[in-house]
């Protein structure tokens, strides 16, 4: 069951991470996941808006539409304090697991 | 021009029925999101029409995205649940419903999506289904249903056998019934019954009850009390026991038609075969005994026989007359196997004491229930096993489909398992939606079954008993639900455990297409199996089909057409002397021979092929029979010109003539079966048999006076013919009834009136019964192997269609599969015929293996068959070769119409799709 837990919850951390120092739309978040990870991370379109629409339902992101000049509206993701908090315990969590990992199996994460 | 993406991603999102305001948002969040990945393949350079479908892509996926956001979003369904608090176990339990819901919901929409495959899985379901509910109402009936008496387990069936040919069951006579009734202790009580057919007099028109002449205990021992008034007592088997009247106990169905439903019945007196008998008891409703299609009126006691005939002792007094079946129960704590040693050592008693009588006496116990059904039961099982390899069949194929989806959905799956969703969830979503088709295909498949056991219940023959008691009660539903569900696991396990048993790293980078490797040898095997087990059923049914061609070409030996046959029975009382008898059918065959449209007319006991034979044994004189090898030969009473109307050829000597009567020496006439057996190797005319029977004696001497044709007067035609006597009934006339045999030039039921006027002009008191004509007999004779032809066949036919669909849909699916590499083939110079070959020759590989296992396996089923055929072999080659050959066709033409899709792959189209 930790696998799950590892899967669910580091969807989640990259969301809540990519939207911590500025407000993004799900495009921008999806293609940011996809370039950070060089591809081996990438979001279909059906599973990142049922997850950024429940992080929204547990407050830890908030959406807004925003209206840009010349540009279509969008609709922002920002990270609530609630979010933070979140976000904070689970990368220790993980940091905590990555050091158990490394001690155990000698890995090293980049 | 841009594409419409709003309208694109409100179609995917149609089924959720959202809150508009809510689903206005997140339409216009993903057709952003489509537009602007359009727009970056465009800028790659990509083509238009090639950025538009992996746009497209990403939301048209398999209701992927109608899933995951039913979890985070308020469908309809959801919004309409009522709310409650959702905590502790109750809580869970309340999440787990929800999610069961959730994976039924998914179910129904995926299937609205694919009506096609779900009408098609639902069919076949439904066709095995059904089919398996027709079998199992008759089964469950027939054989599972315990009898309707008092611990019916107990209750075992009592027979005499003759020891030197043992096998056949054969009735017992009273004195004998009496001896093991007093001497026997393994039974708690034991009872004796044989049918009779009894003319109510008095009051209105006569009328031809259905009688039985049982021994006092019946009714105790089956655990039955009356509606109304007493069972029988000892006291009541004699005359004048009880009462100066006879002691009748009637049917409660007899006691509201005839009689009105009168509450004072008890003690009314009524007239049976001109005898009195008084009314002591009425049966409850729905009480039967024996279980037949015909129910029992009136049950009276051995009174009815005790009496003499003119200067013979009365048949419950003469040990070498049988006529009795025997019921018992068991005493507690006895076994059948300890019962039968006793009845074992009884037999040995009587037959010591009475050598005269009793030569060869065994005596044999059977359960009851297993005794009443007898043959219909091998029948019966081996249907059920026919149905049960149709429903095997279907879902082999239904699996085949889910296979095939699943291969598809793999990354459907992939995705889940990658957002979270563990093994066992998404086990349980496939699990849910092959259920919920079984389900589905279950409701249809006793709806079909419900129409099919009515037709099922009319088809099969009046001898199979409680055949009236099918229906689809509790047990057959509820075994119907068990199918079901069975079914619903048997074809989705496993295609749901591949499917959750993803890989995901494959499965993301497959690009949806998924792999099919591992799929396609299970699918490969479920195929091979369809086939095999196709092979066996239409091996059975040809098997049977040849047996009914063959005894349809059975010569009877005598000519069935335009024959009328009514049976009369003459009260004792009245036509107590044989002179009577004799004139009474002299008369009635002379005035039956006047009527216009007759050709010509006789009588006859036992009626030819009409199930009731009498066997008996004979002596030849001047030759001394081996001990416990006694000659015996089917014995028929005829009288003038009765092989002039069978049609039955002479084939020496001369026929009856009306100065064989009481007066001049006792002649006999035989078969020629009878003539080769017992006379090889000289004439048998003038030589005389010695038969144990007599006008006022115990044997009669008869000089041989003609041979006639073999025919086959026994309604079993697939037995070999039996060594025959004819007697003229004008010098034996023991019994009182007699079969009219009327040949007629036109259709014979018509002249049925006119014939009974003769009889009501003779004697207004009696009835003609079972009028029919000698081709109804044969019909009924013909009706068992008929139908158990016509079922294999119907089902074996189905098998075929089935596997022939199986074997189709797993071609059809490769050459999809394969078209780039076809494609490639055809680019590098394969011709047609090539991609042909290459198709057909995967597909006839399956079939081959399929039907190699098949032929194996039918020799080692078919011999279970082998009471139900007639001059075919079990494995009869000729059956075997035609068969297979046949299903090699059906094969082929199931894989060349993929085959020949295949060769119309376009090498282009194919390599740009890679």
């Amino acid at each position: 069951m930790l696998d799950q837990e590892i899967k669910r919850g580091s969807t989640e951390m990259l969301i809540l991470a990519l939207v911590e120092d500025r407000p993004r739309h799900g495009y921008e978040i999806a293609k940011l996941i996809e370039e950070r990870s060089d591809g081996v991370l990438q979001f279909h379109v059906a599973s990142l808006y049922p997850l950024l629409y429940r992080l929204e339902k547990r407050e830890l992101i908030q959406g807004r539409w925003v209206e840009k000049a010349g540009q279509r509206r969008r609709r922002f993701y920002k990270l609530t304090a609630a979010g933070k908090k979140v976000l904070t315990e689970q990368r220790q969590t993980w940091a905590d697991f990555f050091a158990a990992l490394d001690r155990v199996a000698k890995i090293n994460p980049a | 021009m841009t594409p419409d993406w709003k309208q694109i991603v409100r179609k995917q999102l149609a089924a959720l029925q959202l809150p508009p305001e809510r689903e206005l948002e997140i339409v216009e969040e993903l057709a952003l999101h489509l537009e602007a990945v359009y727009e970056e393949e465009l800028a790659a350079g990509v083509s238009e029409p090639e950025a538009r479908v992996r746009a497209t892509r990403l939301v048209v996926d398999g209701g992927m995205l109608e899933c995951e956001l039913s979890r985070v979003e308020q469908p309809l369904v959801a919004r309409l649940l009522p709310k409650r608090e959702q905590t502790g176990r109750e809580g869970r339990r309340r999440i787990s419903m929800e999610s069961l819901w959730q994976d039924i919901r998914y179910s129904v929409r995926l299937l609205l999506k694919q009506p096609a495959f779900a009408c098609f899985a639902i069919l076949t379901l439904a066709l095995g289904i059904g089919a398996n509910t027709a079998i199992f109402s008759v089964i469950n009936a027939v054989l599972l249903r315990p009898l309707p008496y008092a611990e019916p387990e107990q209750l075992v069936a009592l027979s005499r056998i003759n020891k030197s040919q043992p096998g056949e069951a054969l009735p017992i006579s009273y004195l004998n019934f009496f001896d093991l009734r007093e001497r026997s202790r393994s039974f708690a009580q034991m009872a004796a019954y044989h049918e009779c057919s009894l003319t109510l007099t008095g009051g209105q028109t006569p009328a031809q009850l259905a009688g039985q002449v049982v021994t006092a205990e019946l009714f105790d021992l089956l655990g039955a009390r009356p509606h109304l008034g007493r069972a029988f007592t000892r006291a009541d088997e004699k005359i004048g026991g009880h009462n100066a009247s006879r002691a009748a106990v009637i049917s409660h169905g007899l006691w509201q038609t005839r009689f009105g439903a009168d509450p004072q019945i008890i003690g009314r007196v009524i007239t049976l075969e001109r005898k009195t008998f008084e009314i002591v008891g009425v049966m409850k409703p729905g009480f039967q005994f024996p279980i037949q299609a015909t129910p029992v009126d009136v049950w009276v006691t051995p009174a009815l026989d005790a009496e003499s005939l003119g200067d013979k002792r009365p048949v419950t007094e003469r040990r070498g007359y049988s006529l009795l079946e025997g019921v018992a129960r068991l005493s507690p704590g006895v076994s059948l196997a300890q019962a039968q040693a006793e009845m074992e050592l009884l037999a040995t008693g009587l037959e010591k004491e009475y050598p005269d009588n009793n030569t060869n006496l065994g005596l044999t116990l059977a359960p009851y229930h297993r005794n009443l059904v007898g043959d219909a039961r091998l029948a019966l099982w081996v249907l059920f096993a026919v149905v049960m390899c149709v429903l095997l069949i279907a879902c082999a194929n239904v699996a085949n489909l889910m296979l095939a989806r699943a291969t598809i959905r793999y990354r459907e799956m992939a995705v889940r398992a990658a957002l979270g969703a563990g093994r066992w969830r998404i086990l349980r979503q496939l699990l849910t939606e092959s259920v919920l088709l079984a389900l589905l295909g279950g409701i249809l498949g006793v709806l079909l079954a419900s129409w099919g056991s009515e037709v099922l219940a009319g088809l099969i023959p009046d001898e199979v008993p409680r055949v009236g008691e099918i229906a689809l009660d509790r047990s057959v539903l509820v075994f119907s639900l068990i199918v079901s569900l069975l079914t619903g696991i048997v074809f989705g396990l496993a295609p749901a455990w591949r499917a959750a048993n993803v890989d995901l790293g494959v499965a993301m980078k497959d690009g949806g297409r998924g792999t099919s490797s591992g799929n396609a040898g299970l699918r490969n095997a479920l195929v091979v199996a369809e086939v095999a087990a196709a092979l066996v059923l239409l091996i059975s049914a040809s098997l049977l089909g040849r047996t009914f061609l063959k005894l349809q070409r059975v010569e009877t030996g005598f000519d069935v057409n335009n024959v009328l046959t009514a049976s009369i029975s003459l009260p004792d009382t009245q036509y107590s002397k044989p002179e009577q008898k004799i004139e009474f059918y002299r008369q009635l065959t002379e005035r039956v021979r006047a009527l216009p449209g007759v050709v010509s007319a006789s009588t006859i006991l036992p009626v030819p092929l009409g199930g009731t034979d009498v066997s008996g044994g004979f002596q030849i004189e001047g030759q001394v029979a081996a001990a416990g090898n006694e000659l015996r030969a089917d014995m028929r009473w005829a009288g003038l010109d009765f092989f002039r109307t069978m049609k039955i050829g002479l084939l020496a000597g001369r026929d009856f003539a009306a100065t064989d009567d009481l007066t001049s020496a006792p002649v006999v006439m035989i078969n020629d079966t009878l003539a080769k057996r017992y006379f090889p190797h000289e004439d048998p005319l003038g030589k005389r048999l010695i038969l144990p029977m007599g006008i006022g004696k115990d044997e009669t001497s008869c000089q041989i006076i003609g041979v006639v044709k073999s025919v086959r007067h026994r309604a079993e035609l697939a037995q070999p013919v039996t060594p025959e006597l004819y007697l003229p009934y004008a010098q034996l006339p023991l019994l009182g009834q007699l079969s009219l045999v009327v040949r007629t030039s036109n259709e014979p039921q018509s002249l049925a009136n006119a014939i009974q006027r003769e009889v009501s002009a003779l004697d207004k008191e009696i009835v003609l019964q079972e009028v029919k004509t000698l081709a109804q007999y044969l019909g009924n004779a013909m009706a068992q192997p008929w139908l158990s032809a016509l079922w294999l066949g119907l089902f074996a036919g189905v098998a075929l269609l089935l596997s022939a669909i199986g074997l189709y849909g797993v071609l059809a699916y490769s050459v999809t599969q394969r078209t780039n590499e076809i494609g490639v083939r055809m680019a590098l110079g394969a011709l047609p015929q090539d991609v042909l070959r290459l198709v057909i020759k995967q597909g006839m590989t399956l079939a081959g293996i399929g039907i190699a296992l098949g032929i194996i396996g039918a020799l080692a089923v078919t011999h279970v068959l082998s009471s139900l055929l007639f001059d075919v072999s079990a494995t009869d080659p000729l059956t075997f070769v035609v068969v297979v050959g046949a299903l090699s066709l059906v094969a082929l033409l199931a894989c060349w119409i993929p085959a020949r899709r295949a060769t119309k792959v376009d090498p282009l189209l194919a390599l740009r799709s890679e």
